[in-house]
Protein backbone atom coordinates (compact mmCIF):
# COMPACT_ATOMS: atom_id res chain seq x y z
CA UNK A 1 0.00 0.00 0.00
CA UNK A 2 3.12 2.76 1.01
CA UNK A 3 4.63 1.63 -1.94
CA UNK A 4 2.25 1.94 -4.29
CA UNK A 5 1.52 5.31 -2.99
CA UNK A 6 4.72 6.22 -2.91
CA UNK A 7 4.78 4.98 -6.77
CA UNK A 8 2.29 7.09 -7.34
CA UNK A 9 3.92 10.28 -5.85
CA UNK A 10 6.59 9.31 -7.41
CA UNK A 11 4.92 9.56 -11.03
CA UNK A 12 2.59 12.27 -10.60
CA UNK A 13 5.83 14.32 -9.30
CA UNK A 14 7.52 13.42 -12.36
CA UNK A 15 5.17 14.29 -14.61
CA UNK A 16 4.21 17.70 -13.04
CA UNK A 17 7.52 18.65 -13.37
CA UNK A 18 7.50 17.21 -17.22
CA UNK A 19 5.04 19.71 -17.47
CA UNK A 20 6.95 22.74 -15.85
CA UNK A 21 9.62 22.28 -17.84
CA UNK A 22 7.42 22.01 -21.38
CA UNK A 23 6.15 25.18 -20.12
CA UNK A 24 9.79 26.60 -19.18
CA UNK A 25 10.91 25.92 -22.36
CA UNK A 26 7.72 27.07 -24.46
CA UNK A 27 8.38 30.60 -22.20
CA UNK A 28 11.59 30.77 -23.51
CA UNK A 29 10.38 30.58 -27.27
CA UNK A 30 8.16 33.25 -26.80
CA UNK A 31 10.49 35.25 -24.73
CA UNK A 32 12.89 34.68 -28.55
CA UNK A 33 9.94 35.83 -30.02
CA UNK A 34 9.32 39.14 -28.66
CA UNK A 35 12.34 39.87 -28.53
CA UNK A 36 12.58 38.73 -32.62
CA UNK A 37 9.58 40.99 -32.89
CA UNK A 38 10.12 43.51 -30.54
CA UNK A 39 14.18 45.00 -30.97
CA UNK A 40 14.68 44.53 -35.37
CA UNK A 41 11.19 47.08 -35.88
CA UNK A 42 12.32 49.32 -32.59
CA UNK A 43 16.11 49.32 -34.76
CA UNK A 44 14.61 50.25 -38.23
CA UNK A 45 12.46 53.01 -37.07
CA UNK A 46 14.93 54.42 -34.98
CA UNK A 47 17.53 54.05 -37.05
CA UNK A 48 14.97 55.12 -40.70
CA UNK A 49 12.75 57.83 -38.78
CA UNK A 50 10.27 55.97 -40.55
CA UNK A 51 7.36 55.08 -38.68
CA UNK A 52 5.08 52.22 -40.54
CA UNK A 53 1.85 50.91 -38.96
CA UNK A 54 3.29 47.27 -40.00
CA UNK A 55 6.80 47.88 -37.89
CA UNK A 56 4.60 49.16 -35.28
CA UNK A 57 2.20 46.76 -35.46
CA UNK A 58 4.90 44.01 -34.86
CA UNK A 59 6.77 45.90 -32.22
CA UNK A 60 3.56 45.89 -30.03
CA UNK A 61 3.09 42.04 -30.60
CA UNK A 62 6.84 41.85 -29.72
CA UNK A 63 6.50 43.64 -26.74
CA UNK A 64 3.08 42.03 -25.80
CA UNK A 65 5.12 38.12 -26.54
CA UNK A 66 7.87 39.53 -24.21
CA UNK A 67 5.96 40.92 -21.07
CA UNK A 68 3.69 37.45 -21.14
CA UNK A 69 6.55 35.20 -21.53
CA UNK A 70 8.95 36.99 -18.00
CA UNK A 71 5.25 36.33 -16.35
CA UNK A 72 5.21 32.80 -17.56
CA UNK A 73 8.58 32.20 -16.90
CA UNK A 74 8.45 33.49 -13.13
CA UNK A 75 4.98 31.36 -12.17
CA UNK A 76 6.65 28.02 -13.68
CA UNK A 77 10.05 28.85 -11.59
CA UNK A 78 7.20 29.38 -8.71
CA UNK A 79 5.69 26.10 -9.34
CA UNK A 80 8.70 24.38 -10.54
CA UNK A 81 10.71 25.26 -7.44
CA UNK A 82 7.96 23.96 -4.59
CA UNK A 83 7.37 20.25 -6.58
CA UNK A 84 11.23 20.19 -6.31
CA UNK A 85 11.02 20.72 -2.78
CA UNK A 86 8.64 17.85 -2.04
CA UNK A 87 10.23 15.89 -4.50
CA UNK A 88 13.77 16.05 -2.93
CA UNK A 89 11.86 15.46 0.35
CA UNK A 90 10.60 11.94 -1.15
CA UNK A 91 13.91 11.04 -2.70
CA UNK A 92 15.36 11.46 0.81
CA UNK A 93 12.70 9.52 2.85
CA UNK A 94 13.32 6.42 0.08
CA UNK A 95 16.98 7.24 0.73
CA UNK A 96 16.70 7.21 4.96
CA UNK A 97 14.15 4.23 4.57
CA UNK A 98 12.07 6.56 6.94
CA UNK A 99 9.06 6.65 4.03
CA UNK A 100 6.57 5.51 6.45
CA UNK A 101 2.36 6.34 6.87
CA UNK A 102 3.10 9.45 8.53
CA UNK A 103 5.43 10.71 5.54
CA UNK A 104 3.40 10.03 2.81
CA UNK A 105 1.06 11.41 4.60
CA UNK A 106 2.37 14.55 4.83
CA UNK A 107 3.77 14.28 1.19
CA UNK A 108 0.14 14.26 0.57
CA UNK A 109 -0.36 17.29 2.20
CA UNK A 110 1.89 19.48 1.00
CA UNK A 111 1.50 18.37 -2.53
CA UNK A 112 -2.44 19.11 -1.55
CA UNK A 113 -1.33 22.87 -0.19
CA UNK A 114 0.59 23.21 -2.91
CA UNK A 115 -2.09 22.90 -5.56
CA UNK A 116 -4.43 25.03 -3.45
CA UNK A 117 -1.16 27.82 -3.80
CA UNK A 118 -0.83 27.18 -7.41
CA UNK A 119 -4.62 26.73 -8.68
CA UNK A 120 -4.72 30.80 -9.22
CA UNK A 121 -1.17 30.45 -11.25
CA UNK A 122 -1.98 27.29 -13.00
CA UNK A 123 -5.03 29.21 -14.15
CA UNK A 124 -2.99 31.90 -14.95
CA UNK A 125 -0.36 30.24 -17.01
CA UNK A 126 -3.43 28.11 -19.03
CA UNK A 127 -4.26 31.30 -20.82
CA UNK A 128 -0.83 32.62 -21.23
CA UNK A 129 -0.37 29.45 -23.09
CA UNK A 130 -3.54 29.87 -24.94
CA UNK A 131 -1.91 33.76 -26.24
CA UNK A 132 1.30 32.42 -26.54
CA UNK A 133 0.05 29.84 -28.90
CA UNK A 134 -2.06 32.69 -31.17
CA UNK A 135 1.32 34.79 -31.01
CA UNK A 136 3.06 32.03 -32.60
CA UNK A 137 -0.17 31.48 -35.22
CA UNK A 138 0.51 34.93 -36.35
CA UNK A 139 3.96 34.94 -36.73
CA UNK A 140 3.72 31.69 -38.50
CA UNK A 141 1.12 33.35 -40.69
CA UNK A 142 3.16 36.02 -41.13
CA UNK A 143 6.14 33.92 -42.25
CA UNK A 144 4.37 32.11 -44.95
CA UNK A 145 2.89 35.50 -46.57
CA UNK A 146 6.81 36.21 -46.23
CA UNK A 147 7.57 32.98 -48.26
CA UNK A 148 4.83 33.75 -50.59
CA UNK A 149 6.33 37.08 -51.16
CA UNK A 150 9.64 35.66 -51.81
CA UNK A 151 8.48 33.13 -54.00
CA UNK A 152 6.83 35.52 -56.14
CA UNK A 153 9.35 38.30 -56.59
CA UNK A 154 12.13 35.22 -56.97
CA UNK A 155 14.29 35.01 -53.80
CA UNK A 156 16.63 32.46 -53.25
CA UNK A 157 16.27 29.02 -52.34
CA UNK A 158 18.21 28.96 -49.21
CA UNK A 159 16.07 32.27 -48.29
CA UNK A 160 13.08 30.06 -48.78
CA UNK A 161 14.01 27.16 -46.82
CA UNK A 162 15.03 29.18 -43.96
CA UNK A 163 11.60 31.25 -43.87
CA UNK A 164 10.02 27.65 -44.43
CA UNK A 165 11.89 26.06 -41.33
CA UNK A 166 11.25 29.26 -39.27
CA UNK A 167 7.17 28.85 -40.14
CA UNK A 168 7.65 24.87 -39.05
CA UNK A 169 9.21 25.98 -35.79
CA UNK A 170 6.10 28.91 -34.81
CA UNK A 171 3.74 25.98 -35.86
CA UNK A 172 5.47 23.18 -33.52
CA UNK A 173 5.51 25.74 -30.63
CA UNK A 174 2.33 27.14 -31.49
CA UNK A 175 0.92 23.17 -30.87
CA UNK A 176 2.83 22.73 -27.52
CA UNK A 177 1.25 26.27 -26.27
CA UNK A 178 -2.32 24.85 -27.17
CA UNK A 179 -1.47 21.30 -25.72
CA UNK A 180 -0.32 22.52 -22.10
CA UNK A 181 -3.70 23.61 -21.39
CA UNK A 182 -4.98 20.16 -21.99
CA UNK A 183 -2.58 18.92 -19.78
CA UNK A 184 -2.78 21.35 -17.23
CA UNK A 185 -6.52 20.80 -17.66
CA UNK A 186 -5.93 16.99 -16.78
CA UNK A 187 -3.62 17.53 -13.73
CA UNK A 188 -6.12 20.21 -12.16
CA UNK A 189 -9.30 17.82 -12.43
CA UNK A 190 -7.14 15.43 -10.89
CA UNK A 191 -5.95 17.89 -7.98
CA UNK A 192 -9.65 19.26 -7.74
CA UNK A 193 -11.28 15.96 -6.69
CA UNK A 194 -8.65 15.54 -3.99
CA UNK A 195 -9.39 19.13 -2.89
CA UNK A 196 -13.29 18.26 -3.05
CA UNK A 197 -12.62 15.52 -1.09
CA UNK A 198 -10.84 17.29 1.72
CA UNK A 199 -12.62 19.64 1.93
CA UNK A 200 -15.97 17.63 2.76
CA UNK A 201 -13.82 15.34 5.10
CA UNK A 202 -13.68 18.43 7.49
CA UNK A 203 -16.60 17.62 8.65
CA UNK A 204 -15.63 14.59 10.13
CA UNK A 205 -11.87 15.97 11.40
CA UNK A 206 -13.73 18.64 13.46
CA UNK A 207 -15.50 16.02 14.43
CA UNK A 208 -12.41 14.22 15.54
CA UNK A 209 -11.06 17.61 17.27
CA UNK A 210 -14.67 18.12 19.07
CA UNK A 211 -15.35 14.79 20.15
CA UNK A 212 -12.82 12.75 21.32
CA UNK A 213 -11.15 16.05 22.33
CA UNK A 214 -14.20 16.28 25.47
CA UNK B 1 1.79 26.69 0.95
CA UNK B 2 -1.65 27.25 1.22
CA UNK B 3 -2.38 24.87 4.28
CA UNK B 4 -6.02 24.39 6.15
CA UNK B 5 -6.24 24.46 10.17
CA UNK B 6 -6.99 20.77 9.90
CA UNK B 7 -3.90 20.39 8.06
CA UNK B 8 -1.44 22.37 10.52
CA UNK B 9 -3.18 20.51 13.55
CA UNK B 10 -1.87 17.11 11.85
CA UNK B 11 1.91 18.33 11.66
CA UNK B 12 1.65 20.00 14.65
CA UNK B 13 0.27 16.64 16.21
CA UNK B 14 2.77 14.60 14.46
CA UNK B 15 5.99 16.06 15.05
CA UNK B 16 4.97 16.32 18.92
CA UNK B 17 5.00 12.59 19.09
CA UNK B 18 8.12 13.13 20.80
CA UNK B 19 8.21 16.35 23.34
CA UNK B 20 9.38 19.67 21.38
CA UNK B 21 9.90 22.96 22.68
CA UNK B 22 7.41 25.88 20.94
CA UNK B 23 10.20 27.36 18.74
CA UNK B 24 10.90 23.93 17.09
CA UNK B 25 7.21 23.19 16.33
CA UNK B 26 6.48 26.88 14.72
CA UNK B 27 9.78 26.33 12.86
CA UNK B 28 9.13 22.70 11.72
CA UNK B 29 5.68 24.01 10.54
CA UNK B 30 6.41 26.85 9.11
CA UNK B 31 3.86 29.10 11.33
CA UNK B 32 5.05 32.39 12.61
CA UNK B 33 4.30 32.76 16.35
CA UNK B 34 1.35 33.85 17.06
CA UNK B 35 -0.29 31.51 14.47
CA UNK B 36 1.19 28.72 16.08
CA UNK B 37 0.28 29.82 19.20
CA UNK B 38 -3.28 30.17 18.35
CA UNK B 39 -3.16 26.52 16.95
CA UNK B 40 -1.24 24.95 20.03
CA UNK B 41 -3.96 26.69 22.60
CA UNK B 42 -6.56 24.85 20.38
CA UNK B 43 -5.08 21.62 20.46
CA UNK B 44 -4.14 21.85 24.05
CA UNK B 45 -7.71 23.15 25.25
CA UNK B 46 -8.78 19.90 23.32
CA UNK B 47 -6.20 18.28 25.40
CA UNK B 48 -4.30 16.70 22.12
CA UNK B 49 -1.46 18.70 23.82
CA UNK B 50 0.29 18.28 26.78
CA UNK B 51 3.01 20.19 28.31
CA UNK B 52 5.92 18.27 29.44
CA UNK B 53 9.01 19.30 31.90
CA UNK B 54 12.68 18.26 31.02
CA UNK B 55 15.80 19.71 32.11
CA UNK B 56 13.75 22.63 33.43
CA UNK B 57 12.13 23.34 30.06
CA UNK B 58 8.73 23.22 28.99
CA UNK B 59 7.96 20.93 25.85
CA UNK B 60 4.70 19.70 24.06
CA UNK B 61 3.81 16.48 23.30
CA UNK B 62 0.89 15.07 21.98
CA UNK B 63 -1.38 13.09 23.52
CA UNK B 64 -3.15 9.69 23.58
CA UNK B 65 -6.55 11.28 21.96
CA UNK B 66 -4.47 13.07 19.66
CA UNK B 67 -3.59 10.05 17.54
CA UNK B 68 -7.20 9.01 16.75
CA UNK B 69 -7.14 11.98 14.90
CA UNK B 70 -3.59 11.66 13.36
CA UNK B 71 -5.02 7.87 12.28
CA UNK B 72 -8.24 9.17 10.96
CA UNK B 73 -6.27 12.24 8.86
CA UNK B 74 -4.06 10.09 7.44
CA UNK B 75 -6.29 7.54 6.67
CA UNK B 76 -8.42 9.90 4.86
CA UNK B 77 -5.81 11.99 3.21
CA UNK B 78 -4.15 8.90 2.01
CA UNK B 79 -7.90 7.25 0.68
CA UNK B 80 -8.34 10.77 -1.43
CA UNK B 81 -4.94 10.36 -3.24
CA UNK B 82 -5.08 6.59 -3.69
CA UNK B 83 -8.91 6.61 -5.01
CA UNK B 84 -8.24 9.23 -7.66
CA UNK B 85 -6.72 8.58 -10.83
CA UNK B 86 -2.90 9.10 -11.12
CA UNK B 87 -2.08 12.53 -13.41
CA UNK B 88 0.33 11.41 -16.32
CA UNK B 89 1.62 13.55 -19.06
Amino acid sequence: MTTNTATKLQHELNSFMGLSIINLVCSALVLAFGAYFLMPNIVEMATTQTVTIERVGLAVLGAIAFYVAIRWMLSVVNIFSTAEEIKTNLTEHKKNNTLDDTAITGLIVNMTAAYRENKPTIGLMTKISKIAGACFVIAALYTLASIITGVLSGAGFWTTITLVANMAISLAVAVACFIIPRFFGKYSAVWDIRLNGAAKAEAELEKQLGATGQ
Amino acid sequence: MKRTHYEIFWEILTFCKTPKSFTSIINRCNLNSKIGQTHIDFLKKRRFLEEVQSEGNTLLKSTEQASQYIAFFNKTYRELFDETPEFRI
